[in-house]
């Protein structure tokens, strides 16, 4: 059963839009959760929407589902990233494993739960984001999150060989000012119009579809870089295939701080 | 509208955020939801930097700086071999004018460590080890510990690579735009050592 805190029984309506509005985060982690012990519900009719949403946000510790011991390693780390972000959205960030005793520890070597290709924008830190530490996260950072050149590609493949990190994250984000660029066909010299013309085939996949030009480029872009990683890396596809690891795609809004699963 | 930060002011901000870090007194600057609000509408980091995808070095934590602070490029090993990674330094000098950026190396580097032992390897771990290879044989001529010569080498060619391979780059430091600097971060004391700069 969920525990009710005190401060839950006084939820104002503005903490509920925002419950309502991270209940949609919540379902990140409902792969995750559909599989794990949830807490028996109490019977539905009886609840309004509000304590619905309330139930689905892990406030606490406790409230966090745990996974069936036999889960793949990577559906633990999503969780992880998940709750992270969760924390990050509500204002609560606890900004672990940061401390001169973790740093110590790490030392002698590195074991990240997870690898993060995203974008340089100094906007999304996924550290901050995710609401993680030191020796968490392998991250590639990369104007426009491409895996267009060997190195962004050799680093997820040490990340997975060597290091064991059972996921990828491929985060792309709102307003990303590099696929703006691409879409305007603004000229531009030397590498960035090299990085410009490994942005197109997102922005020709884009052009088909309907709705907001720049949202479905950056969405197209975040699908190309996935599969592209399953295509021209042969470690990082027999990875997946052996049940190894996974890729996912994801998606940061600017505005809510969430992150989503695309 | 740029950081109203010169360069100098950029890396003692920096600097500083690195102190409170070895200390263990950090603030956790910028990291509210007010500060994710503000920037919606636009990024103005006071600094690139380029370092390692090594989980032990995420320069925010490093340097104890928030949201919209700085703009980071990471691979393994902090090379800037590919256009992309020129490129997004590029974006940060020519777009977001940054008055500062910094190649940040490491400690212990693994991708330098494989590089040095020549390890065998497929695919693109291959090319990034062969990318690696200018600082392997520099750092064979100097006296020392082979992967921390290694580790400097590393990062004075990669600060001279972005201003030879770059002609923004090299135009924005030669009008005095932007200042580039090379260091290393200690993962025993966290500390970050400036190596090397430009004029």
């Amino acid at each position: 059963m969920l525990k009710k805190n005190p401060s839950q029984e006084s939820f104002s309506r503005r903490e509920f839009m925002r419950a309502a509005a991270i209940t949609a985060v919540t379902m990140v982690i409902s792969g995750c959760v559909a599989s794990a012990s949830t807490p028996p519900a109490e019977s539905a009719a009886e609840k309004s929407g509000a304590e619905e949403a309330k139930e689905k946000i892990p406030a606490t510790e406790e409230q966090i589902p745990t996974l069936p011991s036999d889960a793949p390693k990577w559906k633990a780390s999503l969780l992880e990233l998940a709750v992270g972000n969760l924390r990050f959205v509500m204002g609560k960030l606890k900004s672990p494993h940061q401390s001169v005793q973790r740093r110590e520890e790490l030392v002698g070597g590195q074991y990240p739960f997870a690898a993060v290709l995203s974008c340089s924008d100094s906007r999304l830190p996924p550290e901050i984001i995710f609401d993680q530490g030191l020796g968490d996260l392998f991250v590639v950072r990369v104007a426009g999150n491409v895996a267009a050149f060997s190195d962004t590609i050799a680093s997820l493949e040490y990340a997975v060989e060597h290091l064991h990190a059972p996921l990828i994250v491929v985060l792309g984000h709102q307003k990303c000012g590099a696929i703006t660029a691409a879409l305007e066909g603004t000229k531009m010299e030397g590498s960035l119009g090299a990085l410009m013309e490994s942005l197109q085939p997102a922005v020709e996949a884009a052009k088909s579809q309907e709705g907001d030009k720049l949202e479905n480029a950056i969405r197209a872009n975040v699908h190309l870089t996935v599969k592209r990683l399953h295509q021209e890396s042969v470690i990082l596809a027999k990875a997946v295939e052996e049940g190894e690891i996974d890729i996912l795609g994801a998606y940061y809004s600017l505005e809510t701080g969430k992150v989503e699963l695309i | 509208m740029a950081t109203h930060l010169d360069s100098k002011q950029a890396l003692q901000l920096l600097l500083a955020g690195n102190a409170r870090f070895v200390a263990g007194e950090r603030i956790f600057p910028n990291q509210e939801n007010n500060r994710r609000l503000e920037l919606t509408t636009g990024q103005h980091p006071l600094a690139a930097v380029l370092s390692c995808s090594d989980s032990r070095v995420p320069p925010e934590i490093v340097f104890d700086q928030g949201l919209g602070d700085l703009f980071i490029i990471r691979v393994a090993g902090n090379i800037a071999v590919n256009s992309h990674i020129l490129a997004s330094i590029e974006y940060a000098v020519e777009h977001l004018k940054v008055p500062l950026v910094m190649v940040l190396g490491h400690q212990k580097c693994g991708a330098l460590t494989a590089a040095l032992q020549g390890s065998e390897a497929e695919g693109s771990i291959a090319d990034l080890l062969l990318a690696l290879q200018p600082a392997v044989e520099k750092a064979r001529q100097y006296p020392g510990d082979l992967l921390e010569n290694a580790i400097l080498a590393n990062v004075d060619l990669t600060v001279k690579q972005l201003e030879e391979a770059s002609p923004i780059v090299a135009h924005a430091v030669h009008a005095g735009e932007v200042k580039l600097v090379g260091a290393y971060y200690a993962l025993e004391s966290g500390a970050v050592k400036i190596i090397s700069g430009s004029k």
